[in-house]
Formats: structure tokens, C-alpha cells, sequence
């Protein structure tokens, strides 16, 4: 029996020392594997939601700075067309043309990146200017679709974008209507304003995160501002004012006619781009997508400003937000490996010091199996012995007891023979007489037989006591063999309960 | 035997657990700390804590010495036991909005912000809305239609009283046979109050200008408000012009201050029309020694005491209507924001003792420092 496994226990394909360390490989190495899971279904979503939010942030902090310098310069020309000597100028008063000046180069001085300020009439005339004579618009001092704006009394608008070769900068025009103290309408101020400070802050995109950039929009579709890689700025971004989706014919007219942008092709099919057309009525929003002039995938955040119809839009690559999360994974696996390699060697070690007890173990109680085994086998040989030894002396008793039995029915025989002779001694006849000696020499003859008979079961049963004796003496070596394997199993018991403990 | 195979098996459980316990603690390594969401107020309704937010300490005195404690006493008067967080954002924006969005965190539940920049002040305005707290915007506009109550002075006014008092005077300063020159020394062109009091000053300075009775020589903004700017600007001026400056408009006492420095330097004190605004104590000291012409004064009490009516309202729930009785001031996004515009006073060396002394808003010993016994009944 001590041969076969125990029930229920089968015999594992592989050693304790190697399952030591696949489960401490398992019990260092699956956390770190899941770890790199949650990475991917955590970390890359939750690095890209906080770079989301720092755009956003960006995004945000720009388009209220640029909310804030066109507020701040709409207030600069409604303040400066309540002038008292600007209204009186365009109301035609005399001697206002001076101090009207003046206060003209009061608001260009109010913002350095005013590069004119203009006085006009109802009728589009110049009338005054600081401090030089400005350009036209294209065929136009003041394009059509403004000044059919310019109606009412303290209207302001913010122009299109327009672009400065000599200054190599975009800028805007704004204009306000100009009102006599009795709230009529007597003219127009026009101040341009370069958006040097707009460019700047989108060409400093770059700082925010590598491979970052930034674009507006205006509400035509049209890249009027763009990350200029050029650091000298002496050349412009090669989708700067180039639309992102066909623009409608008459606006391209517009363009053309008032000069709006840099003067080059808008409208060029290989720079539109469906996505950024597809978000231009969202104010606010985030998405995913391979910008046309770029072949990888950015996270764009995009914020409608309040002020002028722009969308100020941040890029950055997906590959730089989730950098972080795959420059762990890496780490992770580096880890991964090392640890598995230590894991795997202690693992041996360890399992190389508990199996070695153990198989130790192992082998006393093969041994002491053996023992036992061959116990047993002798015990089945000597009890069968025993059994046989005893049907014979039970046999050999029998013998003798028949023999005694027979013999003493032979002595009785006799002894009446020798009694009926006795009485009728004299009176047989020598017949009789011989009769009677046949019968006592018979009876006689018996009894020497049953007594041989009688000796030799005696015999026999002495055998069968020495035989029983030797029995005795081998089961009593058998029962010691016994309590020393079972001293040994208990010494083997021992030894397993120091490897693994109680 | 079996006593091996279950230690084996418990150990494989402890494993097991181990594991476990190590993923949950790596994965709870990763997960951001939770943050509590903003405070939403009931619109100022029953508010127990206000924030105070005042622009600078640098180009007035009167936010730090004025407004500050006076409007600390009208917001206590008007909610007893009010908790108010009070800061000064020291001439900067940023800092501005930073320290109301702490106030905004702590639960602040009514902001009073003195702007340091009108149009950057709007995003604090949007984050109070956000979280349903009222603003009212004390001395500065803020740009925004979201914007609950504006509290102030009539900044027009006070450009006027500037203007009119140098037309009433100029004449005093004039030279035969020359132009009366002035130079023109706005305040920040930041603050759209300071391109209200220009144009205020030019409402009654144009004229003149058109009929060549006064003669512009130079007019500036002043960034920041800042006084060593303006005596930069002034010295400038006066060197161009060889010292022949007969007035000097100067939009408030502080920057006067510093123009009043050039002037001596050029040995013009005293010679030259100066004016200024707030009536703070050097302004009003100025005044009485001769240097300064004028000044405007504002009554900080009032507009504090107009403030703490405000808030009182607010706390309370009540209308406001009688405090702002129908006037708005318009916000650039078409806003029209209910106003308490309360009315500035002329101050010259005729009317300190019934005004600046007589409302406590300066004592004697502020304003007399240096000047002779008697000088105009005041000192």
C-alpha cells in the first residue's frame, strides 16, 4: 500500500524547487504585469485627460488674452472717440484739427503694437492720421461689408486679418463710429493693430511640449496665425493663411479685392483639412486627428474666443502625452525581466533548501517502506508457519492422546485377560490357555505400538513447541523491526515539520 | 504527509493574498487623490464669508490706508460675524486671480474686487459665477456682463473736476505774450478708469486746446499708475520744453507726487498748476505747501459704506434697486451692470478743512507735516 500515491494526490510534472519559483515569479512578476495592464487602461487615458486639461488651461489662458488685448483696445478707441476734440474735428468745428491729432497719437501710444490710427469721415475720406498716411484696403479705404456696419452710433468691429510684408506681421483693423454730442454719426476711427503679440504667443507653443504647436482660425476657416518653426521669422509657416476647406466663391472675391491675408492662394485644396473644418462651430472641444501638414496623430484642444470670430487651437502629439506611459512600460518590463531572473534564482535556492530535507525525508520512508514491506511479507510467512505448527501440534496432541487412549485400552484388555486367568487359573485347558496368552501377547504387541506411536507424536509435538518458540522469537524481532521504522517515521515527521513548520 | 501538502497549500494562499495586496497597492499608487468639488453658494443669500480683493499698494496709498479698513468695517457692519479674507494683489493680474480663486476655494461667498486690470478681472467674475457667487467690483469696472454690481465714483466726473479746475486757473499761470503749456499725465491704460478721467479732463481741456488758450504738449499713460514713471515723464517733458510748463495735469496724487519732484528739480514748484486725485495726505500736503493745486476726493467711506450696503442686501436678500436707484454702467459685451456711482468733490486749499478734515477721512497731523502754523486754517 505504501507504494501507491495517496488518494487524490497525483504525482506533479514538475519539482518543488521549480514550483517555488514559477510562484514567486508569479507573486513578483504579475503585479508588475498588471501594473503595465493598468497602464494602458489607466495611465495612457489619464495622462492624455491631464494633457487635455493642460491645453485646455493653454488654450484657455490664450484665448482670454486675446479677448482681453482686443477688449482692452476696442475701450482705447471707444475712450479715445469721446475725445472732445476728435468728435468736434469730425463735426467739422474749426481748430480741433491739432489736439485732434494729438489725441490720435495719444491712442497709437496707448498699445505699441498700433502701427496707425485713422480719422475718417462718413464717406470713407481720410481726414486725419498718426503717424502716416495709411495703406488701402485691397481697392478700398474702408471695404464695403465694414463700413455698411459703420451705421450706427458707437458701433465697433474688428476687421479681417490682414498681412504687412514690410513688417512681416498680420494685423487687424478696428473700427469705431464716432458721434456729435447730439448722437449723429460724424465719423470713424481706425486703428490698426499688429498682432505681433498674437504671433508670439502661438510661435511660443513650441515651449509648452515637445513637438507642440498652435493655430487660430478665423471665421472663415483661414490659419491667420501658425507655430512658426522659422526662429529668425523670416519665413512664414507654409499653411499660414490657407484655408482648411473651400471657401465660398464671393469671400474668395473678398480677398482678392480687399487684400485680405498675405495676397498668396487661400483657398488650396492640399492644405484643407476636414477635421479642423469639422469643429468650426464647436466653441469648445478636444480631438484626435492627423493634421494635414503633419503625419502623426495630435490631441487638439481648441477655444472659440469672445471677441473676434477665432478659434485658438493647441496641438500636441499623441505619441509626447502618452511618452510618459510608455517610457514606463519599459521601465516596467527592464524591471519585469530583472526581477523574474532574481525571482527565478531564489526560487531555486529556496526551493533547493526546503526539497533537500524533504528528499531526504523521502528517502528514509522509502527506505522504512521497504522495511516495513519486508516485515510484512516475513510476518505473512510466519503467522502461516504459526498456523501450520499448530494444526500440527493439535494433530500430533491427538495422536498422542489416541495412542494413550488405544494403549490404555490395550492395559485393560490385558488386565482382564490376566484376571479371567487368574480365577480360572487350573481349570483351562491348555487351549484356553494358549488363547489366552495370544490374547495377552496381542495386547501387549499393541501397547509397545501405541507407546512407539505415542513417542513419536511426542516427538513431533516437542518439534512443533521448538518451532512455535522460534515463531515466537522471529515475530518479536518482526514487532522491534516495526518500532524502529516507526521511530524512523516519526524522525522523518520531524524533519518535514522543521522544513515547513507547524 | 497531507500535513506538507496543506502548508504547501496554505503558503501558495498567502501568495496568493500577497499578490493581491501588492495590486491593489500599486494600483491604488496610481490613483489621484480625490478633490473636492467647488463650493455653490445660494447667490450671496445668507453669506457669512466675503473676500476683499484690493489692486496695489504701489501707486496710492488709499487701498492700503483708506479702502481697506474702511471696507472691512462696512462688510462687518453689514454681516455681523463675517469671516473676510482680505488681499492685495500688488499691481499684478495674475496674482489677483490667483487669490480669488483661493477665496473662491475657501467658500467665499461674496467677492468685492478692486481690479488691478479691468479686462483680465472678467475671469475672476466667470469662476465666481461658476459657483454661483456674486462680484462686486469696488472702484474699477470689470469688464463683463456677468459682473453683479459695480461700485464707484463717477470717473468722468472726477476727469472733469481736474479739467475744469485747470481751466478756471490756468490763466493765473500764464506768461505774456505765451501759450500756456500743459503736459498731460494719465493714469494705467489698464484701468479703464484712468481712459475715463482723460476723458473727463479732455471734455473741458479740448476747448482750450481747440482755441489755443492752452497749449498740449505732451499727454502719456502711465503704465502701472507708477509715480517714478510719471517724474520720469516729467523730467523728460520739462527738459524738452526748457522748463517753460505752466500746468500739469496729473490723473492722481501719487503720480503728482513724483511730478512735483520733477518740478523742484527744475525749481518749478510751486510755479506750476498741479493737480491730482484720491486726497490722500501727501496729496492734501502738497496742497498746503504749495506744490499741488488741487485734488479730487473721492469719499472712500462712502463708496466703502455704498459697498457694505450692497453686501448687506446680497446677504440679506433683498432688492437692490434702492441702492443703485436704476444706474447701470455699460460693460464692452453689452452689459449693463446696476451702479452706485457716488459723486467725487473738488478739493483745493479753500475747502480741506470742510471736506478731507471735516469727514475724518485725514486728520491734521497727516496732512500738516512740514507746513507752517495757520496755513489756510488747517494746520
Amino acid at each position: 500500500m505504501l507504494d501507491s500515491a495517496p488518494t487524490g494526490l497525483s504525482r506533479r510534472r514538475f519539482s518543488l524547487t521549480i514550483r517555488i519559483s514559477v510562484l514567486l515569479i508569479a507573486a513578483v512578476i504579475l503585479p508588475l504585469l498588471i501594473t503595465i495592464i493598468s497602464s494602458e487602461v489607466v495611465l495612457r487615458p489619464t495622462l492624455t485627460g491631464q494633457a487635455i486639461t493642460e491645453m485646455k488651461n493653454d488654450a484657455q489662458s490664450h484665448e482670454q488674452a486675446i479677448d482681453s488685448l482686443f477688449i482692452a483696445r476696442e475701450e482705447d478707441q471707444q475712450a479715445l472717440g469721446h475725445f472732445y476734440a476728435i468728435q468736434q474735428f469730425l463735426a467739422g468745428v474749426p481748430g480741433y484739427a491739432n489736439q485732434a491729432r494729438k489725441e490720435l497719437q495719444l491712442g497709437y501710444d496707448l498699445d505699441s503694437n498700433y502701427s496707425n490710427w485713422t480719422l475718417f469721415d462718413t464717406r470713407e475720406n481720410i481726414l486725419l492720421f498718426y503717424p502716416t498716411s495709411p495703406a488701402k484696403r485691397g481697392t478700398f479705404a474702408i471695404p464695403p461689408e465694414i463700413m455698411t456696419q459703420l451705421q450706427r452710433p458707437g458701433k465697433t468691429l474688428i476687421s479681417d486679418v490682414y498681412f504687412n510684408p514690410n513688417l512681416n506681421m498680420a494685423f487687424v483693423d478696428i473700427y469705431t463710429t464716432i458721434s456729435s454730442a447730439r448722437g449723429t454719426v460724424v465719423g470713424i476711427v481706425r486703428s490698426t493693430l499688429l498682432l505681433k503679440e498674437i504671433w508670439t504667443a502661438v510661435n511660443n507653443e513650441t515651449n509648452a511640449a515637445t513637438g507642440s504647436y498652435a493655430m487660430i482660425l478665423d471665421g472663415h476657416g483661414v490659419r491667420i496665425a501658425y507655430t512658426n518653426t522659422d526662429t529668425t521669422l523670416t519665413t512664414l509657416p507654409g499653411t499660414l493663411f490657407k484655408a482648411v476647406a473651400p471657401l465660398a466663391p464671393p469671400f474668395q472675391q473678398q480677398i482678392t479685392s480687399e487684400g485680405l491675408y498675405n495676397g498668396g492662394v487661400v483657398n488650396d485644396a492640399k492644405d484643407f483639412d476636414p477635421m479642423l473644418a469639422g469643429q468650426q462651430q464647436n466653441a469648445q472641444t478636444s480631438y484626435q486627428f492627423t493634421p494635414v501638414e503633419q503625419t502623426e496623430a495630435f490631441q487638439a484642444y481648441q477655444v472659440g474666443c469672445q471677441i473676434v470670430p477665432w478659434r485658438y487651437i493647441v496641438l500636441r502629439p499623441v505619441s509626447t502625452i502618452t511618452g510618459a506611459a510608455s517610457q514606463q512600460d519599459i521601465s516596467l518590463l527592464i524591471i519585469a525581466a530583472v526581477i523574474t531572473l532574481l525571482a527565478a534564482l531564489v526560487g531555486l535556492l529556496i526551493g533547493r533548501n526546503m526539497a533537500r530535507p524533504i528528499l531526504r525525508s523521502v528517502s528514509s520512508l522509502t527506505r522504512s517502506s521497504q522495511a516495513l514491506k519486508t516485515f510484512s511479507a516475513s510476518e505473512q510467512a510466519r503467522a502461516k508457519e504459526q498456523k501450520w505448527i499448530a494444526e500440527s501440534a493439535q494433530t500430533g496432541l491427538e495422536s498422542v492422546q489416541y495412542f494413550a487412549k488405544a494403549s490404555a485400552g490395550a492395559a485393560d484388555k490385558l488386565y482382564e485377560i490376566v484376571q479371567d486367568l487368574g480365577r480360572n487359573w487350573g481349570r483351562l485347558d491348555p487351549l484356553r490357555q494358549q488363547q489366552y496368552l495370544r490374547e495377552m501377547i496381542s495386547a501387549a504387541d499393541y501397547i509397545k505400538k501405541a507407546s512407539s506411536h505415542e513417542e513419536r507424536s511426542s516427538r513431533g509435538l516437542s518439534t512443533a513447541i521448538q518451532v512455535t518458540n522460534l515463531v515466537a522469537e522471529q515475530l518479536l524481532s518482526g514487532a522491534t523491526s516495526a518500532s524502529e521504522a516507526a521511530t524512523q517515521l516519526e524522525e522523518v515527521i520531524a524533519q518535514l515539520r522543521q522544513v515547513v513548520g507547524e | 504527509m497531507r500535513s506538507l501538502f496543506q502548508q504547501v497549500n496554505r503558503m501558495r494562499y498567502i501568495l496568493a493574498v500577497a499578490f493581491v495586496l501588492s495590486v491593489f497597492l500599486m494600483t491604488s499608487c496610481d490613483s489621484s487623490p480625490g478633490s473636492a468639488g467647488p463650493f455653490v453658494t445660494n447667490g450671496g443669500k445668507g453669506c457669512t464669508k466675503v473676500g476683499v480683493l484690493l489692486p496695489e499698494t504701489s501707486s496710492s496709498a488709499r487701498w492700503e490706508s483708506k479702502d481697506h479698513p474702511l471696507l472691512l468695517q462696512a462688510v462687518q457692519a453689514a454681516i455681523p460675524g463675517v469671516h473676510i479674507d482680505y488681499n492685495n494683489a500688488q499691481g499684478n493680474s495674475n496674482l489677483q486671480l490667483q487669490q480669488a480663486e483661493a477665496d473662491l476655494a475657501n467658500g467665499d461667498c461674496i467677492l468685492i474686487v478692486g481690479a488691478h486690470d479691468s479686462v483680465a478681472a472678467a475671469v475672476i467674475v466667470a469662476k465666481a459665477r461658476a459657483q454661483n457667487v456674486p462680484v462686486i467690483a469696488y472702484d474699477r469696472m470689470i469688464e463683463s456682463k456677468d459682473l453683479n454690481y459695480y461700485v464707484s465714483f463717477d470717473n468722468i466726473k472726477v476727469g472733469q473736476l481736474q479739467g475744469q479746475y485747470i481751466a478756471e486757473h490756468y490763466l493765473a499761470y500764464a506768461k505774456k505774450n505765451s501759450p500756456v503749456n500743459i503736459m498731460m499725465i494719465n493714469g494705467s491704460q489698464t484701468d479703464n478708469n484712468a481712459l475715463l478721467f482723460s476723458e473727463g479732463a479732455h471734455i473741458m481741456l479740448d476747448p482750450l486746446f481747440g482755441s489755443v488758450a492752452l497749449n498740449n504738449i505732451y499727454e502719456i499713460f502711465t503704465p502701472n499708475w507708477d509715480n517714478n514713471f510719471a517724474q520720469s515723464e516729467a523730467e523728460t517733458t520739462l527738459a524738452n520744453q526748457n522748463n517753460n510748463i505752466q500746468i500739469a495735469y496729473v490723473a492722481n496724487d501719487g503720480m503728482a507726487g513724483g511730478v512735483i519732484n520733477a518740478l523742484k528739480v527744475a525749481n518749478l514748484a510751486g510755479k506750476v498748476l498741479v493737480t491730482g486725485q484720491d486726497a490722500t495726505a501727501a496729496g492734501i500736503n502738497a496742497i498746503l505747501l504749495g506744490y499741488q493745486s488741487m485734488t479730487v476726493y473721492k469719499p472712500i467711506a462712502q463708496e466703502a459704506r455704498s459697498t457694505g450696503d450692497l453686501v448687506k442686501a446680497i446677504f440679506e436678500g433683498t432688492h437692490t434697486a434702492n441702492l443703485t436707484h436704476g444706474a447701470t454702467t455699460a460693460s464692452y459685451d453689452g452689459g449693463l451692470i446696476p451702479s452706485i456711482l457716488d459723486q467725487p468733490v473738488m478739493v483745493d486749499r479753500t475747502n480741506i478743512e470742510s471736506t478731507v478734515i471735516a469727514d475724518s477721512f485725514l486728520t491734521r497731523s497727516e496732512v500738516c507735516q512740514g507746513v507752517p502754523r495757520g496755513t489756510d486754517g488747517v494746520c
